[in-house]
């Protein structure tokens, strides 16, 4: 189990370098000069080359790669070159409101999906199919149906109608009330996005799981059949079940990014916004780095997960 | 030596004519549209300039408790260093931080500021009176002409955006402690628009400068009524009242600026009353959420820029002016503007905006015309069309598709390309287009014509995109630009018109009008055609 560990985190930090590398030349080689962004136009040639040299664009792109890994070896990821604030500040302040939200919707997405996806696959494989249909339905509708306009219906209905939640404000950390208040409806958002997918791959692997002969066995032995689905079927399904959820955090955390735009959260996505928006290497450099290392770790967890879930996994 | 004295602008003067005029034209009555416009607010000093109007008062039992203004502010804040200023928003925070020596009130007229009078001995000389005791902020003790100086040489050496603006000064100098003296190359008629708090008039500490590094643009030291704090990126920043500001504190105690990216959410706070005021709401949709509203009024700056298509007339496609005005034939701009953005825009003849003194509607006029489109292409060797492409920053909007139809029955494909901020700036300065937009808020004729059609102006340096050179219009432009009389200076102007619509590098679309929306509790919102924001004058009554 260590060795195995090790030797799936070392497997990581080519994962790291391979982002990095790719955001690096992304940036570079997109049209437009960010130098020119930012003196405005009108500005001459001479305070676009000062700019270019400000921002260290001049070197040659190597000596700018390397400069690049360098920094991020003693965790300096530069500062902004639009408010010169540092990226590791800008990352700091705004990774709690990501974390929060992200991570809330992860957990809720898991509560809800996998009990509705057994509940489906049972009611299904019980001749009633129905409930299996109007379940796996209702759980597709949220899949297909885009972020945005989920938000924006969820703010017209509890914000303007009912007025229970509020569409904008500040992240009110010292008064947890109204923090659940402002982030209520982004975490809805993002939840129901993540339930479709997730309660879909639950009700398939559990339906499957339902067939084999050790259930039919606990039945025939009198085991109450929520204790046979949740507690036999469910564990037994559980592997595609950790994967798809593993694998759902790079969705999630690209609907943070719409979430928060939408909703003026002050989280790593509205950061990444405005920084891809005005040019802002070191900043989109920084924020696409944590992200990617969100997801390196949790598909890292995820591996670690399965030997729990299935010990041959780790032979 | 003639000795003259500038009692009124006659800039201001016909502004104000010409608002009055549009007012009534547009039925501007509160009770009607459920809008307001910028009330005047200028007061006239003993030197006979009109100035900001002094602190407002009201009734203390009538004010809200809390003057904290909650508003939308749209992305993060760029760094305000007057040298680079750039966008309207950034404009919007500037206005409220920064003084010149001349500012603009709610008619858009040209009023005094920190200095409290000025004078122009001859054609080439300016010489202004600084207010005394004008504090700066940060504890930076009073403002002096050496100060302003300093703030305004730094500019003019800078190689930043606006050295332009300052390229007839030959000279500035301070006579002695409240004195300052500007010196022209050639006269210039509007020069006292140069000093005005926009873009390079604004007056900034260089000591500050100095201590703070370029760290400062993001709180600088000015002698405003507000004061920048607390830029938080992705979340907002704060201004915060300066109690010593020289016409007397604010009312508003503090003003919020939230960051609220998309439209639709603004216009929701709006109305759930988790904004007071929502700036620049530019899309019909949301200005029809919020206009059902009654607690909520809008602030109208109209016609606060000539939204222009700009054509790249050193581009293979463009060249002949003849293709240039078959497309503008071949749109019908009226239509399309009724029928998708009927009050964010007006129809517009001529690239300087009706309310300018120097407007002039002997101009060419290209109504719909499809024959006389296609007629013109024949004639200019592309009777079978013509594929050009306009470069858009984001999707099209429902205008630029209308206007893309109406184009293809003349036998003129026009192609999208879509692309971001920093592309279209780059682009739009390197010349890699063929159409493009472009629109810039200004009240001084001279930053208009002589941006879009002088050829020093040409990119990267300033803001003739098109490229356009006509030798007989930049002669005029310099002549009009130099001429005192005021009856030869309109008639130089309305021939530059003339021919610049004639020869079409820029096809004027529309007047863009700037929509704020405001909760009914507070008070004096007003935009006025920069657009700017009068936040001084603003305060919040009890609800």
């Amino acid at each position: 189990m260590f060795a195995y560990s090790l030797r799936r985190g070392a497997q990581t930090i080519p994962a790291l370098i391979g982002v990095v590398t790719l955001v690096f030349l992304m940036l570079r080689f997109l049209p437009g000069d960010p130098a020119a962004f930012i003196v405005g136009e009108g500005a001459g040639q001479e305070a676009i080359d000062q700019a270019r040299e400000d921002l260290g664009l001049n070197k040659p792109m190597a000596q700018q790669y390397v400069e690049y890994l360098g920094g991020l070896v003693s965790f300096d990821f530069g500062a902004s070159v639009i408010n010169r604030t540092k990226v590791t500040t800008l990352i700091k302040d705004a990774l709690p409101t990501t974390l929060l939200i992200g991570g809330l919707s992860l957990l809720l997405g898991f509560v809800l999906a996998v009990p509705l996806g057994a509940l489906a696959a049972y009611f299904g494989s019980r001749g009633r199919p129905f409930i299996d249909q109007g379940i796996t339905g209702v759980a597709l509708f949220f899949d297909v149906m885009p972020g945005f306009w989920m938000a924006l219906l969820l703010m017209l209905f509890f914000t303007l109608q009912l007025g229970w939640f509020p569409a904008t404000g500040p992240m009110t950390w010292s008064d947890p009330i109204e923090l659940s208040k402002r982030i209520a409806l982004p975490v809805t958002v993002l939840t129901l996005g993540q339930v479709g997918s997730l309660m879909r791959v639950t009700r398939t692997s559990v339906l499957e799981v339902l067939a084999d002969d050790y259930i039919r066995t606990a039945r025939a032995m009198g085991t109450p059949e929520m204790v046979v689905l949740f507690k036999h079927a469910l564990r037994n399904a559980a592997l595609p079940i950790v994967t798809v959820a593993g694998l759902s955090v790079g969705r999630l955390l690209g609907g943070t990014v719409i979430v928060e735009a939408i909703f003026a959260l002050p989280g790593m996505g509205t950061v990444l916004i405005n920084s891809i928006l005005g040019r802002d290497y070191p900043v989109v450099q920084g924020v696409v780095l944590v992200f990617a290392s969100m997801v390196v770790f949790v598909n890292l967890a995820t591996d670690l997960i399965y030997t729990r879930v299935d010990p041959r996994v780790s032979l | 030596m003639r000795r003259r004295r500038f009692l009124h602008l006659s800039a201001g003067a016909a502004s104000a004519a010409s608002l009055a005029a549009l007012g009534v034209a547009c039925g501007d009555d509160d009770e009607a549209t459920g809008s307001s416009t910028p009330e005047g607010t200028s007061t006239t000093t003993t030197a006979g300039q009109t100035s900001l109007s002094p602190t407002p008062t009201a009734p203390p039992a009538d004010l809200a408790d809390s003057q904290v203004l909650r508003t939308r502010f749209y992305f993060d804040l760029l760094p305000l260093d007057p040298a680079k200023i750039f966008g309207i928003e950034q404009e919007n925070t500037a206005v409220a931080v920064y003084s010149g020596l001349t500012a603009y009130n709610g008619k858009t007229e040209v009023v005094a500021d920190v200095a409290e009078s000025w004078e122009q001995p001859d054609g080439n000389t300016f010489t202004f009176k600084l207010r005394p005791g004008v504090k700066w902020q940060q504890d930076y003790g009073t403002l002096t002409a050496e100060e302003v100086v300093a703030s305004y040489n730094r500019v003019k050496d800078n190689k930043g955006s606006y050295q332009a603006e300052f390229g007839l000064v030959d000279s500035i100098a301070a006579l002695n402690e409240t004195t300052v003296q500007f010196k022209l190359k050639k006269p210039d008629a509007n020069f006292i628009h140069q000093v005005a708090n926009y873009h390079q008039g604004s007056i900034a500490n260089l000591k500050a400068l100095e201590k703070l590094g370029d760290g400062m643009w993001l709180a600088p030291v000015a002698t405003g009524p507000f004061e920048l704090k607390d830029v938080k990126p992705g979340q907002g920043f704060t201004l915060q009242r300066f109690n010593d500001y020289f016409r007397g504190p604010a009312t508003l105690e503090k003003i919020e600026m939230r960051t609220i990216a998309d439209h639709n959410t603004a216009a929701i706070a709006l109305k759930n009353n988790e904004l007071d005021v929502v700036m620049a709401i530019r899309s019909e949709p949301a200005l029809d959420q919020v206009a059902r509203d009654s607690n909520i009024k809008f602030a109208v700056g109209e016609q606060w820029a000539i939204s222009l298509w700009m054509f790249n007339t050193t581009s293979t496609a463009l060249g002949d002016p003849r293709v240039r005005q078959a497309m503008a034939y071949a749109v019908d701009l009226p239509g399309s503007i009724k029928a998708t953005s009927p009050r964010l825009g007006t129809p517009a003849i001529s690239i300087v905006p009706e309310w300018f003194p120097e407007y002039s509607a002997d101009v060419p006029k290209y109504g719909f015309d499809l024959k006389k489109a296609k007629d013109l292409l024949s004639a200019a060797g592309v009777s079978n069309g013509i594929n050009v492409k306009y470069m858009s920053l984001g999707n099209p909007s429902e205008f630029l598709i209308l206007l893309q139809a109406s184009m293809a029955a003349a036998g003129i494909d026009l192609e999208f390309e879509i692309v971001d901020r920093a592309q279209f700036n780059s682009r739009r300065v390197s010349g890699d287009f063929e159409i493009t937009g472009r629109g810039f808020p200004s009240a001084n004729v001279n930053q208009v014509l002589f941006g879009y059609l002088h050829p020093d102006n040409s990119p990267p340096v300033g803001f003739n995109g098109s490229r356009y050179n006509n030798p007989d219009v930049t002669l005029k432009l310099e002549a009009a630009r130099s001429e005192l009389d005021s009856a030869k200076r309109l008639a130089l102007y309305a021939e530059v018109q003339k021919q610049a619509m004639t020869d079409l590098p820029y096809l004027p679309t529309n007047a863009a009008n700037e929509y704020w929306g405001y909760n009914t509790k507070v008070r004096n919102v007003a935009v006025n055609r920069m657009p700017e924001g009068l936040w001084y004058d603003m305060q919040i009554a009890k609800a």
